[in-house]
């Protein structure tokens, strides 16, 4: 088989299977929830049958939207695709491996929130302007964050495409730990502190329970789902699947970023594939936990948490400049 | 060299819980996290003392668990039940510009620990910044805070930072000047928690 052809068929591959199990460690994450409170609990696919009937249910749109809420849902879902085709998840080689820099990475999330907050206010109703703002709120604050991660990442590999920062951090681990070689570029600490800081902006930007609570309708803890308000039928649909894929996003980030295990060649897959599925389910089950320990904040202490996670990735930034 | 770099990350986690210490506003959530720091030093030393396999080394980890993480924070648990000041922490800065402050002091001990490694003492390069960092935020917590609870904790901090810089050093100080200095500080939070139990109950600060 031509080599290139092979990076074109399992890069596909790759997509598609990330694609495909995004909406069940949504509903994993539900269920755990769920059996912990004492309740029965949904199915693990019952994202799946949701998404189904949302797409064959009628559209309706306010009668002031205009043509942004038209295009809006699928900016922000082909944001989200875009991101994923990067990502290296199991798969070396992804699909847009090469122009796949950290700092478009940052601001594709950051796009996709710009519709969603365009879509909320294009709408005309009260609720759509408070969610964008306060969507915004969360968003400013945790952006710095994010993006000082990724810098701090480049630093630290000294690569700007995200495919040769893991491939990078992947041959040091293994150099260190299974062969030995003394390589003073590979560190624990610094990944580390990087997981801590965007395990913290996971949970403020996909609305997990400390700082948001997504499965409630009540204006005063509404911060997510007041975008979406107005959102019925098709786009309701396309924003939920987007919330899933945006969880599988910083999911797939933070697993690459501690344990990265990428296949090379077509014997290595089955194997890559098991890792990344385990490493998502142990990350699924340490959210759940945080979000079944803690009560929901209040909003303005918000900031006090985004804040630590902000210093900690200069931390980071500090360290890798250093060098250590 | 897997070991230093695990030791790297006891460390790291030293700087964590002092950055979450000056953004979290409860008292009870601060001394746990005093707890956990010093645990972590004690790791950290555990770590050397295999590394160089010195008796002093070990018997420095068995006192600082004894102390540090277990006979310290029971003291101050045991005075905050008396005292029953389970309220939350009074500063005099807002706590995201705090926790800013303490990145910027961070930034600012890494500049000081790069001048410093030029002279060529033979320091360890990480831990001398991290400490550094630790012994300035412990200095700031101490500032900012308005009770006496609070800033107990911010000495305690300072306390931990000396010591880290210390063992970063030397191969670990006699085993007697660690004891003193531990009996020191075991001694002012005694006198620390009868002078908080008389203040509250003359003045009910």
């Amino acid at each position: 088989m031509n080599f290139n052809a092979q990076h074109l068929i399992f890069g596909t591959a790759q997509f598609f299977i990330i694609v495909v199990l995004a909406p069940f460690f949504a509903g994993f994450i539900h269920k755990l929830k769920q059996r912990a409170r004492g309740q029965k609990g949904i199915g693990i696919f019952q994202f799946y049958i949701n998404f189904n009937k949302l797409l064959k249910k009628e559209l309706v749109l306010s009668k002031d939207a205009t043509f942004i809420s038209d295009i809006a849902p699928h900016i922000v879902i082909v944001s989200y695709l875009v991101i994923l085709l990067m990502l290296p998840a199991f798969y070396r080689y992804s699909l847009l491996g090469v122009s796949s820099d950290v700092i478009l990475i940052a601001y594709s999330l950051a796009l996709a929130t710009f519709f969603m907050t365009l879509y909320a206010m294009d709408q005309g109703s009260a609720f759509g302007g408070l969610g964008a703002s306060r969507e915004w709120f969360l968003t400013v604050l945790s952006e710095p964050s994010l993006i000082f991660v990724f810098i701090s990442l480049a630093i630290y590999t000294k690569h700007g495409r995200i495919t040769d920062i893991f491939y990078f951090i992947q041959k040091g681990a293994a150099n260190a730990f299974l062969s030995g070689i003394h390589s003073g570029a590979v560190s624990i600490a610094i990944p580390f502190l990087l997981f801590i800081s965007l395990f913290i902006v996971s949970i403020s930007e996909n609305a997990r329970i400390p700082i948001d609570n997504p499965e409630t309708h009540l204006e005063l803890t509404m911060f997510h789902e007041a975008n979406i308000l107005e959102a019925s039928g098709k786009h309701l649909g396309i924003y939920e699947y987007a919330s899933y894929l945006k969880l599988t996003v910083f999911f797939t980030v933070m697993s690459l970023i501690l344990f990265p295990y990428m296949a090379a060649n077509i014997s290595q897959i089955p194997l890559a594939l098991i890792i990344y599925v385990l490493k998502m389910i142990i990350l699924c089950i340490l959210i759940a936990v945080v979000e079944i320990v803690n009560p929901k904040m209040r909003v303005f202490r918000a900031p006090n948490v985004l804040s630590v996670s902000f210093i900690l990735s200069l931390i980071a930034m500090i360290l890798s400049i250093r060098g250590f | 060299m897997i070991m230093e770099k695990i030791a790297e990350l006891f460390i790291i986690l030293i700087l964590v819980s002092v950055v979450l210490n000056v953004s979290s506003p409860f008292i009870k959530f601060a001394i746990k996290l005093y707890s956990f720091q010093s645990l972590m030093l004690a790791f950290y030393i555990l770590m050397g003392a295999v590394h160089f396999n010195s008796i002093n080394l070990y018997g420095s980890f068995v006192i600082t668990v004894i102390f540090k993480v277990i006979l310290i924070p029971y003291f101050l648990f045991k005075t905050l039940k008396k005292v029953k000041m389970d309220k939350e922490i009074d500063m005099y800065i807002g706590i995201p510009e705090a926790v800013v402050f303490a990145g910027s002091l961070t930034l600012l001990s890494n500049l000081i620990a790069q001048k410093i490694i030029k002279t060529g003492i033979t320091f360890g390069s990480f831990v001398f910044t991290i400490s550094l960092a630790t012994f300035l935020i412990g200095a700031m917590l101490m500032i900012t805070r308005k009770t006496l609870f609070s800033q107990i904790i911010g000495f305690l901090t300072i306390d931990n930072a000396i010591f880290l810089a210390a063992n970063s050093i030397t191969h670990g100080m006699p085993l007697l000047v660690e004891l003193g200095v531990l009996f020191d500080l075991f001694v002012s939070i005694l006198i620390l928690s009868i002078l908080i139990l008389n203040l509250r109950r003359n003045f009910a600060v």
